[in-house]
């Protein structure tokens, strides 16, 4: 099986399969369009620093042999169910600060089914909770005018537990 | 910081939420109320096709009418979306849970608990069957089948979608909040006469899935001070 180096933003040197990389779309897309021959040369990836493409190449290892995703994009069991395979759950289990770089770096990389995974991790994070705790666990500022303030609280009685 | 990731990906995180916690998460900051706001959040307030013909193998989707506004059940099925009537005006809107009330009656009664006031929310503006549904056909002819009709059970109450009634659609733009003004207009002069309620009475009325519309159950009718279950 062939092998392939990804260059991190850090300047680290991954060796990788060349089919786990290309569960990245961005990889898989680069490596046909030059022919296939990159054994002796690193892919840079300017984006994503080591530690972030480690975690994201343990995700693509795990998941080499994955059937593709269905063609239909809007399909509507992505959109609707958050639930999330056992491994992924405890894949996931990092610092926010990890998550969201994960979050990015599977977009940047464009492997679907690892972004899909992140933001249902972050949706998980939200459900249930009042707009207070969703601050909190967020550690986002309340940074609405006292107008829209109280707009809002009159729209959204709902919201108020 | 979830605020610095592009806003795409913030609105594929806020999709995931439902209506509940999607009115939770439009109080949060500026910039998730506007991203709330848009057509892609839209699209996840209602029941799909696809729902339907999943019913047994995912047990944790909702399923209700296809094309259908979600707030019918947004939560799960328990939960209801209803309102509160006097002399053919809608008071209040509300969301709650319905819990079945065993009593002395031959047929169980249900409950409103829980009730929360969402008669300001803007959520009430969303239209009632999705304007993104791509097979129209289907929901024409589910707006040409939703009638609003009434029935009356001794001790139960169920203005549905019997047909011949009162076409509640003046398009495929109506919204949930022009509907509900409808229904309590349309079926306040049954009510009337029905019950014999007076001009001050108050009707509580939730909306439940039935079919390819929803039923329309008076819970809780309040006159001159006394209030019964129905």
């Amino acid at each position: 099986m062939s092998t392939i180096k990804l260059l991190s933003s850090d300047n680290a040197e991954l060796a990788v399969d060349k089919e786990v990389a290309e569960r990245s779309i961005l990889i898989k897309n680069m490596l046909e369009d030059v022919g296939g021959d990159m054994s002796d040369q690193a892919i840079p990836i300017p984006n994503v620093n080591e530690a972030v493409l480690r975690k994201v190449i343990e995700w693509c290892e795990h998941h080499k042999s994955d059937p593709p995703p269905p063609a239909d994009e809007d399909s509507d069991s992505r959109k609707k169910s958050t639930d999330i395979e056992e491994w992924d759950q405890k894949f996931m289990q990092v610092d926010q600060e990890m998550l969201f770089e994960i979050i990015l770096a599977a977009n940047y990389l464009d492997i679907k089914p690892l972004l899909d995974v992140g933001c249902k991790t972050v949706a998980n994070m939200i459900k249930g909770k009042s707009p207070e705790e969703i601050r909190k666990t967020f550690n986002i500022q309340n940074d609405f005018t006292p107008e829209e303030e109280d707009q809002i609280r009159r729209e959204n009685e709902w919201a108020e537990e | 910081m979830v605020l610095f990731l592009p806003p795409e990906l913030q609105i594929q995180i806020l999709s995931y939420l439902n209506i509940e916690d999607q009115v939770h998460a439009a109080t949060v900051c500026p910039l998730w109320r506007t991203l709330l706001k848009t057509r892609s959040i839209l699209q996840t307030r209602y029941f799909e096709v696809e729902h339907a013909n999943k019913l047994g193998h995912e047990p944790k989707a909702r399923v209700g009418p296809p094309g259908m506004h979600q707030i019918i059940q947004y939560k799960d099925r328990y939960s209801v979306f209803g309102c509160i009537v006097q002399s053919g005006a809608v008071k209040e809107y509300f969301v709650g849970r319905r819990v079945p009330e065993f009593v002395l009656a031959r047929r169980p009664r249900e409950k409103v608990v829980d009730a929360k006031d969402i008669t300001r929310s803007p959520v009430l503006d969303d239209p009632i069957f999705s304007p993104f549904m791509r097979d129209k056909a289907y929901l024409k002819s589910s707006m040409e089948l939703f009638r609003v009709g009434m029935e009356f059970r001794p001790g139960f109450i169920t203005l549905r979608s019997l047909g011949p009634g009162l076409d509640v659609f003046s398009g495929q733009d109506t919204t949930l909040r022009q509907m509900v003004e409808k229904i309590a207009r349309v079926s306040e002069g049954d009510l009337r006469i029905l019950l014999q309620q007076g001009e001050k009475s108050k009707t509580r009325m939730v909306f439940t899935p039935h079919g390819r519309g929803f039923q329309v159950v008076v819970t809780e009718i309040s006159n001159m001070g006394t209030v019964w279950s129905v």
